[in-house]
């Protein structure tokens, strides 16, 4: 009956959006209006206004190039390309005229420069020392991924700065079938997840890595992307922080594990193949064997690219990710 | 009667008791963690183990932490001692030594170039940087003539070096040396007992033969004359209780990470009690260096309970720094009284006249200056130049250079200068060659002073050149209070600077750790770096060292000449000196704020800038001045240009460009004066 529902609304959303498709016509008229359209969007520093709409965008943090991708528009610069090659896991490709322009930290002002951008994205928490500098290079729109109102829910978060984006690229419309897409498909996975019987279960999502030797974990709070597409896939977090975690998780040791022993749950780990602390260092120790969830085979691996700090399409491959892990053991 | 039972009450107390104390601190370190376990299931773990999950981790992960704790901090302690009896130097430890920074730079260095020679935590790497590291110090330092502040300095620099190197490799290759990052602070963290069962033979070994050697190191503390005469072997008791200390720090190392000042403070604590004889002293050390370092663990878990941890290094910095401070004041009398430590006087290589070096230096710094202009991304393009200052160049091309590089640039040149200059001063003030704004504790104050500015205050990152600048006076004032009394005795005040500094270091590792978020700025910001600096920087902190304080300066230089005669002399010429070096010493604290507050903390510069300027007109500090102005911008401006231009669009840090550049300078140099 459910499922019924479900096709049922993802044919009339799909009408609906069809209906609003402009003809090619008036997709013409509305180009040339744009092209000395005014726009103000509110970013962390004010409202700042933009005299056209930007065709050469420079960005320096990945999550806003993938935005730009589910849009259509390719960025003339990315900085750290290579670290964005590797992490970033999308489906749709930057193209080869994209430029790198240094590291996120520390981006080149002169490569920026010389791309000759009518608009950088930069975010607060990285480049707030240099924003005059890159003011001086172009118009600047400055996200605050990690301010204390957007880390309270870091997937809504993502999803209103990908409107923001398309705001200033002018594709609204776009983007709302976008964010629409990601929905259904997280609705969609749903139904994995239901048949196979893990509806409502609890879990606990880890990223994992060794310092020092020593395995630590990185355990994500209920405000992070992960933990939001998880409850939106009906499972529930068994890990909460005191504190609001900024990133999203909390970093413990293995011996924190224990305090989820009484509940069944389910274990998402991600871990790099290289450094895969449950194979190399827990293995055959009883303090990680005796844990419920291992005694139990409930332990799911992610694979070791999975980007959990993303844009709309990272949050795509993320939750197929996620089901994928849950549902193919 | 009396003496010898108050002996022996004092001997049960620091035996007894010290052994009491580590069975009580385990106790207590093994209550800590990550989940509540209760006591009984605590003791019950212990004595009648079962096969359950709590059991398992009081056995498995809290225990060896513990034993873990107590080799690493007796180990810590033992070298310590010898480290002291054989340079003869109480502020000897192998973190004071640079001997943590040797063997942490060969760990990194091996695993990015040789990881096959890893094997076994990397004892065999470990061992040798720090033996290298130990007989470069001791070499360049004077060998057995060097005085304990310059062994201690010389250590400081090396320290300096080894850290700079190992960014340089960091920045280089940062995937393979991803994983060491958070070893470089140190933590007793166990996942089971493989860490202690590869550690406790050396240490027990290492343990063993200074044991053995004790009466042979009582015997080296008469001095190494009367040792001879009483039939004694002094180099081979130096050399083998060497090795046995070295090897003890660095399976410490290869296990655990650097853990600085235990070495420093469980020796004289047992010194204190009046222990001078070395079988006593050893063993004494080894209980009260575990438990030091224990009770670090346990203060670091108290202080942030949550599950991230802070680093144990932390704490002992933080115990042991003000230790090192109160040694210092406490031993001023009797070790380095009047002490005469000039080592600038004297030693002029042939002058050559300024007529002739300082248009050169100006001609030269032209010359740079127009390649850095030149240079950028796409490499070395002077035809550029001429059009962006004559005419026709496209519009774009002018403001990437007048409003890029430009003021980039003026701003490394006047930065260069004005750090050299404090430099200057502070070699003159302190009467030593290694002096630098960081020796006073500056550096460490403007970073404690800027973190604190963003994590208590949350400001926003624009006020973080301010916070430093408070920071950098408060640690000055600090260093000249405590100094008043030993009438700022050049030696006096190095020292202080160094118990500062770490200090500094210390709380600002807190705060990384403490804040998780918003300081990822100010810590690029920390390294130094001339990246997206502008006329911003330049008008507000650099031109006014330069109108003001620069000329002041060219009035009151000589009045370095004077002191640098000695104490006595320079009173004898009428010269008020402790109110001179307070003044001097003032300015150059405002020179290096300033320097800081613009780019960040650039070591080095003020360092070699002088000396080499040294070199080429010999003492007299007025006809350094000038030279050393021009030497210092040019170094920076050069640093500058490679710091954009070598990893272009990366940047590479300036700040390491000129340790890689001054680091082979500075080794040459010490080791002309040994």
């Amino acid at each position: 009956m459910k499922k019924i529902l479900i096709v049922v609304c993802i044919l009339f959303l799909s009408l609906l959006a069809a209906c609003n498709e402009p003809s090619e016509e008036e997709k013409k008229t509305k180009d040339k209006n744009t092209t000395d359209r005014e726009i103000k969007i509110e970013d962390a520093m004010g409202t700042q206004t933009l005299k056209s709409t930007p065709k050469n965008i420079v960005v320096l943090e990945w999550s806003y190039a993938e935005d730009l991708l589910a849009l259509g528009v390719q960025p003339i610069g990315v900085a750290d390309l290579d670290g964005y090659n590797k992490w970033v896991n999308v489906d749709k490709k930057l193209t080869k005229s994209v430029k790198d322009v240094g590291t996120r930290q520390e981006p080149n002002l002169e490569a920026i420069s010389r791309l000759k951008p009518d608009l950088i994205i930069a975010v607060k928490y990285r480049h707030e020392d240099i924003l005059d500098s890159l003011k001086d290079i172009a118009p600047v729109v400055t996200f605050a991924p990690y301010s204390e109102e957007a880390t309270k829910n870091q997937y809504k978060n993502m999803k209103e700065e990908f409107k923001k984006v398309a705001t200033i690229v002018d594709k609204t419309e776009k983007a709302n079938l976008a964010i629409t897409d990601l929905e259904e498909f997280i609705e969609d996975q749903k139904n994995r997840i239901k048949d196979a019987g893990l509806e409502g279960s609890k879990y606990i999502a880890t990223q994992a890595f060794s310092a020092q030797n020593t395995p630590t974990l990185r355990l994500f709070t209920n405000n992070s992307i992960v933990s939001q597409i998880m409850s939106d896939l009906s499972l529930e977090n068994a890990y909460e922080s005191d504190k609001v975690e900024p990133y999203g998780y909390s970093e413990v040791t293995v011996e924190a594990l224990q305090n989820f022993q009484k509940e069944n749950l389910q274990f998402l780990y991600i871990v790099q193949n290289d450094d895969n602390i449950f194979e190399n260092q827990l293995k055959g120790n009883p303090v990680w064997e005796n844990l419920s969830f291992v005694k139990n085979g409930n332990t799911h691996q992610l694979p070791g690219d999975t980007w959990t700090f993303g844009g709309i399409l990272s949050a795509h491959v993320l939750t197929e990710q996620l089901v994928d892990a849950l549902v193919e053991e | 009667m009396g003496t010898s039972f108050k002996n022996s009450i004092i001997a049960v107390l620091t035996f007894g008791g010290g052994t009491a104390l580590l069975f009580l601190f385990t106790f207590i370190h093994i209550n800590q963690g990550n989940v509540s376990i209760p006591i009984t299931t605590v003791v019950d773990a212990i004595f009648q183990p079962e096969d359950t999950l709590a059991h398992h981790t009081v056995r498995i992960l809290r225990l060896p932490r513990a034993m873990m704790g107590i080799l690493a901090g007796g180990a810590l302690a033992v070298a310590g001692v010898v480290l002291q009896t054989v340079t003869k130097n109480p502020l000897s430890s192998a973190s004071t030594l640079g001997i943590h920074s040797g063997t942490y730079f060969a760990v990194v260095a091996s695993t990015v170039f040789f990881p096959i020679a890893l094997l076994g935590n990397g004892i065999v790497v470990a061992f040798l940087g720090g033996i290298i590291t130990f007989l470069i110090v001791f070499i360049l330092s004077g060998g057995n003539k060097a005085t304990p502040v310059r062994m201690v300095l010389a250590g400081m620099i090396v320290t300096f070096l080894f850290s700079s190197l190992t960014s340089v490799l960091q920045i280089f290759y940062e995937n393979e040396t991803a994983g060491l990052f958070l070893w470089g602070s140190g933590t007793l963290i166990q996942n089971d007992w493989s860490g202690v069962q590869f550690s406790y033979p050396f240490v027990i070994i290492g343990f063993l033969v200074i044991l053995v050697m004790s009466f042979k190191l009582d015997t080296l503390k008469l001095g190494d004359d009367v040792a001879i005469a009483l039939g004694q072997n002094v180099g081979t008791v130096k050399f083998i209780s060497i090795i046995a200390a070295v090897m003890l720090t660095s399976v410490t190392v290869s296990v655990v990470g650097p853990i600085g000042f235990v070495g420093l403070v469980a020796p004289h604590i047992i010194k204190l009690i009046g222990y001078r004889k070395h079988v006593p002293l050893v063993i004494a050390s080894f209980i009260w260096g575990g438990n030091v370092l224990l009770l670090a663990d346990i203060l670091a878990r108290v202080i942030d309970p949550s599950f991230s941890e802070l680093p144990v290094g932390a704490i002992t910095a933080l115990i042991g720094a003000p230790w090192l401070i109160w040694l210092v004041l406490r031993m001023k009398r009797n070790h380095y009284g009047e002490e005469n430590t000039s080592v600038i006087a004297g030693k002029t290589t042939v002058a050559m006249p300024l007529k002739i070096i300082i248009p050169t230096l100006i001609g030269l710094i032209i010359l740079v200056l127009f390649a850095n202009l030149a240079s950028g991304n796409y490499g070395f393009e002077p035809v550029l130049i001429f059009q962006a200052f004559f005419g026709d160049s496209n519009e774009f091309m002018k403001n990437l250079v007048l409003d890029l590089r430009l003021p980039r640039a003026m701003v490394a040149l006047t930065s260069g200068m004005v750090l050299a200059v404090s430099g200057l001063i502070f070699q003159g003030v302190l009467r030593n060659p290694l002096a630098d704004p960081s020796v006073i504790g500056i550096t460490s104050g403007a970073g404690v002073g800027a973190l604190l500015t963003m994590f208590v205050f949350g400001v926003s990152a624009i006020w973080i050149p301010i916070g430093a600048m408070i920071g950098s006076f408060v640690f000055f004032l600090a260093v000249m209070l405590l100094a008043i009394r030993a009438k700022f005795q050049p030696t006096i005040l190095a020292l202080l600077g160094i118990g500062i500094s770490a200090f500094g270091s210390a709380i600002i590792q807190i705060l990384v750790v403490q804040s998780d978020l918003g300081v990822a700025g100010a810590l690029t910001w920390l390294s130094g770096t001339t990246y997206a600096k502008g006329w911003h920087e330049f008008i507000y902190y650099l031109i006014w060292p330069i109108v003001i304080i620069f000329p002041i300066l060219a009035w009151r230089i000589s009045v370095l000449d004077t002191l640098s005669l000695g104490d006595d002399t320079a009173k004898g010429l009428g010269l008020r000196v402790m109110s001179s070096r307070f003044q001097l010493a003032f300015l150059a604290t405002v020179l290096a704020a300033l320097s800081v507050a613009a780019v960040g903390a650039i070591g080095f510069i003020g360092l070699i800038a002088p000396h080499v300027a040294r070199l080429l007109v010999g003492p007299s500090n007025r006809r350094l001045l000038l030279v050393t102005i021009l030497i210092g911008g040019l170094l920076l401006l050069v640093a500058d240009v490679l710091s954009r231009t070598l990893l272009a669009p990366n940047e590479i840090p300036s700040g390491i460009i000129v340790a890689i550049i001054g680091a082979p300078y500075f080794l040459w140099l010490m080791k002309k004066r040994a």
